[in-house]
């Protein structure tokens, strides 16, 4: 085993400008100071004339899973093979575990386990095979661990590579990543061809490597996903990270959407702090408010007299589409 | 769907426009062998004395000539063309209809493309058909460009039609028999060897029956009805009909099968591996054994029977080229023809194991392209280690596979009675490495600097053929020739060697080397 960086302690801080974190528990509940298992600052990367990073910064602090979003072509998968040292940086200062991903590649290597958008299989290798392959170049793991995943995952090992669907060159992959023992899982997009059975697998399998103190990057554009697993997220756009923290915060920064039926429609609703698109027929209103107006416009909306009242917390999808929708490009 | 066909126009011209300029190279490239043979032989050696020591050449040039078929008629400058390309013609043209006739059967299947076409109104065997009618066309375009560009050249027509038709025979038998390939294996590759496996077959089936006494093999060979079509000397049409029935034949047996077996299958069943890899499964050296073993073990008997097959009739060729007045007056008498012969045998396995070699290097590149690269370099294995497995097979394999050709050319020979010493063909065929490394190099390091560019290996390798096997006929200048790694090599067994050019071709070739490891390691990994 690999001595592993112990994520289990936390600190919950309250002076710093960097925003609250969630307290984790499963550890000794010792405080100790919250260091970063990537940490990416001005990340620039442009092939030809196309820019695919435009300085990007993104923090992932040890022993979180932290959610890396963003539609396709926005520049995930190019920061995620800087990460690797497969790509060469324009320019800009990226830390991973410590190191370097250019120079100390080999040994940073030791340390984390990757799984591709994109999973490519050797023709002639079943899956089982490569899962070995790759388990031995990461300097072993524990056959019995695989034969757990390989169960879990319901994945037939013996077939070969050119005969696994998407689904399942993913799931060698997945397989291949989870048994090793690193500290540092780097996933892109793991779960497009995944069924939602499996899903549910994967999403067990991340819980599990996070309570074991494991830090995961995981791309995804599957919001529910993200909401259900990740501590912090990072929305990218066109190669900048546009949005980051924690869900709390992000929610805090957009709208919460009220269906309400009064005894008596105010008439200058519109006018109200924070209350966007305002939609009323007879008695009922519509609208969306800003988190912070929250508080304010409920206070106006008891005086009014509420006789049914509906609210929606902001999904990340909303969050989502609205940073993709609002802004011009 | 009550049409089996429903949709076949439309997919043919799907597939000729995807193919396009793939076609017109494949049609260009073979038509260009007999073209330019007749021409250069109408206008380089237009006398009488000419085409007698041109004669000479050939026979010291044999792996073209002896095994492609009883010489005939060669003072025709039509019966020359036909003995000396046909040969070649039908397997370029025989390769091209596998490629075509898989690719768009077989590998769409494979990779789900046809699903999708399939969902829609498309009929049962539409896929098939389509796939053997544009490897038909490309055939007839191949037929007609041939007979075209010869008749312009200047050769009689009736000849040039028996030409162009025996060639487009050829690819239309080999189309037929990957269309049934592509019923029996499951993937696009299974049905690829398959189809090669009987190309082979064919082709050894043909030279054995014409070097043996046994004649009448070489009329179980598809490639031997198209040498006995005899075009610009005896033009026998009805050979042509055993090539129409046999491609009739087996589009039947594939039209049968298909009706037989589920969409996605084969009648092979896709085999299945070891659920745990074994212990020699492991970094990057024993993953690059996997990846490459198969291949070389299939080049290397190749070589080894192609040498062997040569190599006995070494004792024949060297009778006859010495007891001729031609070998005497152009050659001298001191001569020893056996490894005159071997030497020129034993250029050509260099140049086919430099062909090994490029391809386990685009190995590399396709592990790269294809994306499994990255999920490698994600473990601690340096880029250093995992090019060197692939130049370590790349540069051995190719060594290996020269010198199991030539030993297998020489111990037939010796064993045939052949005055030559297995020791001199040894280190005959040792002396080619240095200039297959070379080649090798260049392409490594287009890998490694513009790995785009990886693919101009090929065009490499095709220079140096032509300048090694043309170059003399077109009468290129010294320096054209000097371009070939090739031909700064001693001329083993039998000629003298000069260590400083094998010297400088190792060094160059070391330097490259080094250059395509530097620059692998900074330059960005694609996919």
């Amino acid at each position: 085993m690999l001595p592993r960086r112990s994520a289990a302690t936390r600190i919950e801080r309250t002076s710093d400008a960097r925003p609250y974190r969630r307290t984790h528990t499963q550890g000794l509940g010792r405080e100790a100071p919250l260091d970063s298992a990537i940490t990416i600052r001005g990340l620039r990367k442009a092939f030809g004339k196309t820019v695919a990073l435009d300085a990007l910064d993104l923090e992932v602090a040890t022993g979180d899973v932290h959610g890396f979003v963003g539609p396709n072509g926005s520049g995930k998968s190019t920061t995620i093979r800087v990460l690797l040292g497969l790509l060469h940086a324009d320019a800009g200062e990226v830390v991973l575990l410590g190191g370097d991903p250019w120079h100390d590649t080999v040994a940073l290597h030791r340390r984390l386990a990757y799984v591709p958008g994109e999973v490519s299989l050797w023709p002639q290798l079943s899956g089982g095979e490569a899962i070995d392959l790759l388990g031995r170049l990461r300097g072993g793991f524990d056959p019995a661990r695989k034969q757990e995943l390989l169960a879990r995952f319901e994945l037939d090992p013996t077939k070969t590579g050119r005969s696994y669907s998407k689904g399942n060159r993913q799931k060698v992959a997945l397989v291949a990543a989870l048994a090793s023992d690193v500290e540092l899982l780097i996933l892109d997009e793991p779960t497009s061809g995944l069924d939602p059975l499996m899903e549910s697998v994967f999403q067990q399998c991340i819980e599990e490597a996070k309570a074991a103190g494991r830090t995961v990057l995981l791309s995804s554009h599957i919001l529910s996903e993200v909401e259900a697993l990740c501590d912090r997220v990072s929305i990218l756009r066109q190669g900048r990270v546009v949005q980051r923290g924690t869900l709390d915060e992000l929610r805090r920064v957009t709208r919460t959407n009220v269906v309400a039926t009064l005894d008596r429609m105010p008439a200058d609703i519109e006018g109200w702090p924070g209350v966007h698109a305002p939609l009323i027929h007879a008695n009922r209103v519509r609208c969306d408010v800003e988190t912070p107006a929250l508080t304010e416009f409920m206070g106006r909306l008891t005086a009014c007299g509420i006789i049914s009242l509906v609210t929606q917390p902001p999904t990340l999808e909303d969050l989502f589409l609205r940073e993709y929708s609002d802004e011009p490009s | 769907m009550t049409d089996p066909l429903t949709g076949f126009w439309i997919l043919v011209r799907h597939a000729l426009r995807l193919d396009r300029v793939r076609l017109v190279v494949w049609v260009l490239g073979i038509a260009f062998v007999p073209v330019v043979t007749y021409a250069t032989y109408q206008s380089l050696y237009p006398t009488l004395a000419d085409r007698i020591s041109l004669g000479v050449t050939l026979q010291s040039n044999p792996s073209f000539s002896l095994l492609l078929g009883p010489a005939r008629n060669l003072g025709d400058p039509g019966g020359y063309t036909a003995w000396r390309t046909i040969g070649i013609c039908a397997i370029f043209v025989g390769v091209m209809s596998i490629l075509t006739v898989v690719r768009h059967t077989r590998t769409d299947e494979e990779t789900g493309r046809t699903e999708l076409l399939a969902a829609g109104c498309v009929g049962r065997f539409a896929f098939l058909a389509a796939g053997i009618a544009t490897a038909l066309i490309a055939c007839i375009a191949t037929g007609l460009a041939v007979t075209l560009g010869l008749v312009a050249s200047g050769a009689h027509p009736v000849g040039a039609m028996a030409y162009g038709l025996a060639v487009m025979l050829a690819g239309a038998v080999f189309a037929a028999v990957a269309a049934v390939a592509v019923q029996i294996g499951s993937f696009g590759r299974t049905a690829i060897s398959m189809s090669v496996g009987v190309l082979a077959v064919a082709y050894l089936v043909r030279a054995w029956g014409d070097a043996s006494d046994y004649h009448w093999i070489t009329w179980l060979s598809p490639l031997g009805w198209t040498e006995k079509v005899s075009a610009f000397t005896d033009n026998r049409w009805w050979t042509l009909g055993l090539s129409v029935v046999a491609t009739l034949a087996l589009i039947g047996v594939a039209v049968a099968l298909v009706a037989r077996r589920d969409f996605g299958r084969g009648l092979i069943a896709a085999h299945h591996g070891p659920a745990n890899a074994r212990p020699s499964l492991s970094g990057a050296y024993g993953l690059a054994w996997r990846l490459h073993r198969g291949r070389l073990a299939g080049w290397a008997i190749g070589l080894a029977v192609y040498g062997a097959l040569v190599g006995s009739v070494a004792q024949s060729v060297a009778s006859l080229i010495a007891h001729s007045n031609l070998g005497q007056r152009f050659l001298g008498s001191g001569h020893n023809f056996v490894d005159l012969y071997l030497a020129e045998i034993i250029n050509l396995m260099g140049i086919v194991a430099t062909v090994y070699g490029v391809q386990a290097l685009l190995t590399a590149r396709a592990e790269e392209t294809e994306g499994r690269v990255e999920l490698l370099l994600s473990t601690p294995l340096t880029r250093w280690r995992w090019f060197a497995s692939h130049l370590l097979f790349a540069l051995g394999g190719s060594a290996i596979v020269v010198v199991v050709g030539g030993v297998g050319a020489g111990m037939t020979a010796n064993l045939d009675g052949a005055p030559t010493s297995i020791s001199a063909v040894f280190w005959g065929s040792v002396a080619q490495i240095p200039a297959i490394w070379l080649i090798l190099a260049v392409t490594a390091t287009l890998f490694g600097v513009v790995p785009r560019l990886s693919v101009v290996g090929w065009s490499v390798i095709a220079a140096t053929f032509v300048i090694s096997f043309f170059g003399p006929l077109l009468k290129l200048p010294r320096l054209a020739l000097d371009l070939s790694a090739f031909t700064h090599l001693p001329h083993l067994p039998g000629g003298s060697v000069d260590a400083t050019p094998l010297v400088v071709l190792g060094v160059l070739a070391t330097a490259l080397l080094v250059i395509a490891m530097l620059g692998f390691r900074r330059r960005s990994i694609t996919s």
